[in-house]
């Protein structure tokens, strides 16, 4: 099934990644936003299936993005996952009270990622 | 006749109008007492309405409102005369569905009983919940004429629920993210883990790297300086002052390039884990002592001042004496050319219980504080000025903390620029099973690595103690170290090791396999017992000798275990000892 995946993180390198090892595993289209404010708009002009978010972007807090998501669009849809390269249970406290489906670490090999968007879609 | 029989019989009408009354009266007392009692069971019950600890409410069959009790007016603050005509409608806190209101009403409607929770509002807005029982109330006809709604405040309970409710919410989201953290570490630290392994690969490689390379200079190297060295003595004919002169500055430079490629090499052994400690039983302050007169001349050349201060008893320990030898060659060494002439060089060992203390301090040049860190790594030389003598290949003193950590000790330096520097370093004292231990582990390593078996052979001395006691020391020491060398004479390849212990023997059988250990055991027994009976003196006649052996990997795989084994191989009393005969 072909789906759409966003993924909104400030790491240039990050979203190569990302966007490479789930190209890869065959996903379907992928997007990306690079802050916060694009995050939301193309989540609106993409309506994705799936949205990947970082924790830290540079006009504010993953989690903020993917509290607004939520409001906006539901608990079914889109599925979201907060993504981080340092692990805080703090934060993934936070992601899931956000509405988050799931909190990943960033490894270079992209494996939570990949394993929880399996789950998902 | 009538008259007459009216006489004889008397009338009995009036009797029977009276017994009729009388009935009727007792029948007007029964319906009388009924209804008071009746009275009676109505006061009690409205009583009992009165006084519930429940909200009682009484409507019409349209849910008008025709009576509540005390306990409606004091939960919820409408009095009945305000609330007397009005629909039930008025309490609805507005937040449940319809549907709840819907069902309540078909339920009720049909005759049967309806049971559910409400959620209501209070006179002054105040909400509240409650649990209520409504039913109908039917006349003889068997027609709903009214309703009845007993019903309970569970705002409380509610309250509780919600809070529980939510607090297992939170602990559910909480343990949510720990586990989500802890999974995150654990990928975070398999990755840490790979790249780890990456690195120390690159590491391997750049140590085979040098140890290649330094390897493949020395000999070009010792060309060189064989060349020079003809060439300068003249040899090769005679030569001119100036020319010597450049000469000689050739040699002294090479010779450091010698120096340096030989401390590269120590470096890259101790970082690959090429170099394993030969320990042995050693007299630290005897070494000391010694190393001390050696370097004497050197300290003479500087006119400097030196003070050992090393305690006459022997220090014994278990020490690889070349290696620390080396420790202490470097560290005196620097402290020589670091100090100017005339000045002192204090060389101390101190005795402790669980460890020796070495240290040498100079009154020298010393080291900048910010420099103090970096004193031990590779590479380093600041910018203190060497005194005359040959330059440093700035890796001493990183050679001394590897040298003394692979001996499990620390190296630490105190210095004040310009007031002097102070190294001291502290070996542990080894307990000899450790040191058997150490020695089998690395020969285990050694012989896994090749894929070859290793054999032990652990000889002891019985009744060591009493025997030490009676002979003295002098005498037992003489006796094993002749038993040593007995072994080691028996023995056939190169790399069997014997280990000195003060009672037990270790001998290492590299590539010997289970079958073939059995005989050199014997051969190693016969060996002992030759020279114990050709031994004139008479107090051998006493000495029994135990043997026992293991074999890696087919007996046992690690150290312990392996020790363990060979000991227990050791017969009991009587079965496999040597007694020496008085002749062959």
């Amino acid at each position: 099934m072909k789906v759409k995946i966003l993924v909104i993180d400030d790491n240039e390198q990050d979203r190569k990644i990302i966007t490479r090892f789930f190209t890869k595993a065959n996903y379907g289209e992928i997007f990306t936003a690079e802050s916060c404010k694009e995050g939301i708009e193309r989540a609106e002009s993409v309506n994705p299936d799936l949205v990947i978010i970082d924790t830290m972007l540079p006009d504010g807090e993953g989690f903020d993005v993917c509290r607004k998501i939520r409001e906006k669009y539901g608990s079914a849809k889109p599925k979201i996952i907060v993504t981080t390269g340092s692990i805080d249970a703090i934060d993934a406290v936070k992601a899931r009270k956000a509405g988050a489906d799931d909190y990943c670490v960033k490894t270079s090999d992209c494996s939570c990622l990949l394993k929880a968007a399996k789950k998902f879609i | 006749m009538v008259k007459s029989k009216n006489k004889k019989e008397p009338d009995k009408k009036p009797i029977k109008r009276i017994e009729t009354l009388q009935k009727l009266v007792r029948k007007l007392e029964a319906a009388l007492s009924k209804k008071n009692k009746f009275n009676e069971e109505v006061y009690i019950l409205s009583r009992a309405v009165q006084h519930s600890p429940s909200t009682v409410v009484i409507t019409d069959k349209n849910g008008n409102l025709e009576y509540v009790n005390p306990k409606f007016t004091e939960l919820t603050g409408y009095a009945l005369k305000e609330v007397k005509g009005k629909n039930l409608r008025v309490l609805k806190a507005g937040d449940q569905p319809p549907e709840v209101y819907k069902e309540l009403w078909e339920v009720i409607i049909s005759g049967k009983e309806w049971r559910g929770e409400f959620h209501n509002k209070m006179k002054n807005g105040g909400l509240y919940w409650e649990m209520a029982s409504i039913s109908p109330i039917t006349n003889s006809k068997g027609e709903i004429t009214h309703f009845v709604e007993v019903a309970e405040d569970i705002t409380e309970r509610k309250n509780a629920m919600t809070a529980l409710k939510d607090a297992k919410d939170e602990l559910e989201v909480q343990a949510w993210g720990l586990k989500k953290a802890n999974e995150g570490i654990k990928l975070l630290y398999k990755e840490l883990e790979q790249k780890n392994k990456e690195l120390q690969k690159i590491d391997k490689l750049k140590s085979d790297f040098v140890s290649t390379v330094s390897h493949e200079l020395r000999t070009p190297l010792s060309i060189i300086k064989e060349g020079l060295a003809l060439t300068l003595d003249e040899v090769l004919g005679k030569i001119n002052e100036k020319q010597k002169n450049v000469l000689s500055m050739s040699k002294e430079n090479v010779d450091r390039l010698a120096r340096i490629i030989n401390d590269l090499l120590d470096i890259s052994k101790i970082e690959t884990g090429k170099i394993e400690l030969k320990r042995a039983l050693v007299d630290f302050a005897a070494m000391m002592r010694d190393m001390c007169i050696r370097w004497k001349s050197e300290f003479d050349k500087k006119g400097q001042e030196l003070k050992v201060l090393v305690p006459d008893e022997q220090v014994n320990m278990y020490i690889d004496a070349d290696k620390i030898a080396q420790v202490m060659n470097n560290l005196i060494s620097n402290a020589i050319k670091y100090t100017p002439e005339k000045g002192k060089i204090i060389i101390e060992l101190k005795d402790k219980k669980d460890e020796v203390e070495i240290s040498v301090s100079d009154t020298g040049v010393g080291i900048a504080k910010e420099d103090l860190p970096r004193v031990f790594n590779k590479f380093q030389q600041f910018n203190r000025a060497a005194g005359a003598g040959a330059k440093g290949t700035g890796l001493g003193l990183s050679i001394v903390k590897q040298l003394v950590e692979l001996h499990k000790g620390t190296v630490m330096v105190e210095s004040e620029v310009n007031k002097g520097s102070e190294f001291t370093f502290n070996l542990p004292k080894m307990e000899v099973e450790s040191v058997f231990r150490e020695y089998l582990n690395n020969k285990i390593k050694e012989t896994s690595e090749k894929n070859i078996p290793l054999s032990v052979v652990i000889i002891r001395i019985k009744d060591f103690d009493k025997l030490q006691k009676g002979l003295g020391c002098d005498k037992f020491h003489s006796l094993l170290k002749g038993i040593e060398k007995v072994v080691a004479g028996s023995l056939r390849r190169q790399a069997d090791t014997v280990l000195r212990d003060t009672g037990e023997l270790m001998v290492f059988l590299v590539d010997t396999s289970k079958e073939n250990v059995k005989v050199v055991r014997d051969r190693i027994e016969k060996a002992i017992n030759a020279y114990l009976s050709e031994n004139k003196k008479e107090w051998f006649g006493k000495i029994r000798v135990l043997l026992g052996n293991a074999t890696y990997p087919d007996d046992a795989i690690t150290d312990e275990a392996l020790l363990h084994k060979a000991r227990t191989g050791i017969p009991g009393k009587g079965k496999r000892e040597l007694k020496n005969k008085k002749s062959r």
